[in-house]
């Protein structure tokens, strides 16, 4: 099982490489536009000038595909890094300075996470004003709990050791101690946790996008591709239009989860991982 | 068990404060104010709209503001729709049937699914059983609910032409149970998708550990069947997390289907959400926000006396 587990990361981690690498080289090796729209082409089938065939402005479906892979991908990615600035300090000061501060952040914790995460968003995004930074900040923030509870456990444990009270013991300051000996505790259980949250904020984004609240046209991202799907128009006789964004999301999404359970497997022989879940 | 009670329902209160000065605090960011109708118009003076700025309490400090809001609240005055200019709570009351109607039964069906699934992969790792729950656990967490809707969608009602596109009940306005249930079909597997990836994991694993207690063994060494030891100790002592993580998707019953609701056309409290969206009709946002905050709050009470109840563990240590 470990090895099997070993095979479909490894095979995670190369489907994402080439994503990544697709998105940020094909748009240069190819040119190609997603905004601009060809006057002779609408709606047209795919055909040698235009791969994925064109939508009803006349753009080009490969380049917003494509396009729409560099925003997904790196909504997923930034968002994710703006939970852990969010998440960590808070899991470490509740972790560390322990009585009422404890209480109140985790009590928080618990409530942010059983709140719906689109109700919450939807509702942040509308005051706001959705557009593709709105979207990444709000998923960024929401994402705190995670990594929040994750530090915390972590920071309980290692609390008690006896070389943690040498270093109190010997005048060490509390910034000193966290930053040394705490925090590279918590790396990998962090990075796995990340890369379970980018797959979560992939499709947190997609969904936005999708009801028409989060990256708006005429940026491209593979949700609000989709978002044109719920006409039956495009449904029924367009399926190159949207089956490419929402298998590229499934696969993405597979990958990065096949490959977070590889690097889990991987590290977690000797650490009892505290509070890592693959929530929806 | 009372102590425990008790303690969890204090905690309640500091939350339901926060909880509420936070809604509040957003819903104070949103634009527009009930004074857009007066400012616009070129015949009121700016006397009268001090008065009426002062009727409205809009001139006094934040916190008394807020103290109105949340004693309207208390009496069921969730604010009115700029969209339809009726009370919101009504419109709440109005789409939360089809709403639950949706999400219970999807719930139920998740338990009917994932539970025995999950038993029968914890007794039998790596078989056949393990694969398929795998798999369908996965279809889950890793599928966004909004594609698997438009493929079915594709296959079952543009292709075949067996199920309806969406809506709660045929457009010719009777509402026979038969044609409910044909559009029940879809949203109801889309959404319980995403439940029977959790409680299959959740299920599984707990089974798997309670399978390698000691007593376990003793049973099965007293002779019991099987089944019985499934039955009488297995499923009790397995059950309680499953259970923990069932009545912690309340908040997400009531609106968590947002999106299944909006591909389907199904009228409930999700599509509600995104039709005020879309209008920018923002009471009725903060409205639904604001019920289905009181709803988590609540839920997370429920959950927490729920498991107490289950795990003597927990409620006669406290």
């Amino acid at each position: 099982m470990r090895l099997k587990a070993h095979k479909l990361a490894i095979l995670g981690l190369i489907i994402l490489f080439i994503e990544i690498i697709s998105a940020i080289f094909l748009p240069i090796l190819f040119d190609l536009d997603p905004y601009n729209s060809d006057p002779v082409a609408f709606d047209a089938e795919p055909n040698e000038f235009h791969i994925m065939g064109t939508d009803s402005i006349g753009r080009d479906v490969f380049s917003r595909f494509i396009y729409g892979g560099r925003v997904s991908l790196l909504v997923g990615i930034l968002s994710s890094l703006i939970s852990i600035i969010v998440g960590v300090p808070l899991g470490i000061i509740a972790g560390y300075y322990k009585g009422a501060i404890e209480f109140i952040i985790m009590r928080c914790a618990d409530v942010f996470m059983s709140f719906p995460a689109i109700v919450l968003i939807l509702v942040l995004v509308s005051v706001i004003g959705p557009s593709v930074w709105t979207v990444t900040i709000v998923i960024g923030i929401l994402g705190w709990p995670q990594f929040s509870r994750l530090i915390y456990g972590n920071v309980l444990s290692v609390r008690e050791k006896e070389y943690i009270e040498a270093a109190k013991a010997i005048g060490t300051n509390d910034f000193t101690i966290i930053t040394k000996y705490i925090l590279p505790n918590t790396f990998a259980p962090i990075l796995i946790a990340f890369t379970f949250r980018t797959a979560q904020a992939i499709i947190l984004e997609s969904s936005l996008s999708f009801l028409g609240m989060g990256v708006q046209p005429p940026q491209a991202s593979w949700g609000n591709i989709l978002y044109e799907a719920q006409s039956i128009t495009v449904l029924s006789s367009q399926p190159w239009f949207w089956l490419p964004p929402g298998i590229a999301l499934i696969l993405t999404v597979t990958s990065i989860n096949f490959f977070g359970d590889g690097i889990r497997d991987a590290l977690d022989t000797k650490m009892k991982i505290v509070g890592i879940k693959k929530c929806n | 068990m009372k102590n425990y009670l008790i303690k969890r329902f204090i905690i309640l209160i500091p939350t339901f404060f926060g909880i509420t000065i936070l809604v509040y605090i957003i819903s104070t960011l949103a634009p527009g104010s009930p004074l857009d109708l007066l400012l616009g118009d070129s015949q009121v003076t700016a006397a009268d709209i001090e008065r009426k700025a002062n009727e409205l309490g809009l001139n006094e400090p934040v916190l008394i503001q807020y103290f109105h809001w949340l004693s309207g609240l208390l009496k069921g005055n969730f604010g009115i729709s700029f969209r339809t200019n009726t009370p919101v709570l009504g419109m709440i009351m109005e789409r939360l049937g089809p709403t639950l109607l949706l999400t219970v039964t999807a719930t139920i069906l998740s338990i009917f699914i994932a539970v025995p699934l999950g038993v029968m992969s914890a007794y039998k790792p790596y078989s056949l059983w393990d694969y398929i729950s795998s798999g369908l656990a996965f279809i889950g967490t890793a599928t966004p609910n909004f594609f698997v809707g438009l493929i079915l969608i594709y296959i079952f009602a543009v292709n075949l032409g067996i199920l309806p596109l969406g809506g709660m009940y045929d457009s010719s306005g009777m509402r026979h149970v038969s044609s409910l249930l044909k559009h029940l079909i879809m949203p109801v597997i889309v959404f319980s998708l995403q439940q029977v990836g959790s409680i299959l994991r959740q299920t599984r694993g707990s089974v798997i550990e309670v399978l390698q207690e000691d007593f376990i063994t003793m049973s099965r060494a007293k002779g019991l069947t099987e089944f019985e030891i499934i039955l009488k100790h297995v499923l009790r002592n397995a059950l309680i997390p499953v259970v923990t993580v069932i009545s912690s998707m309340m908040p997400y019953i009531i609106g968590g289907a947002v999106v299944t609701e909006q591909i389907f056309s199904w009228p409930g409290l999700g599509s509600l959400m995104v039709q005020s969206i879309n209008a920018r009709d923002y009471p009725t946002i903060m409205g639904v926000a604001t019920f289905i905050a009181i709803v988590v709050l609540l839920g997370n009470f429920i959950a927490d006396l729920i498991y107490g109840a289950l795990d003597p563990k927990i409620s006669h240590n406290r």
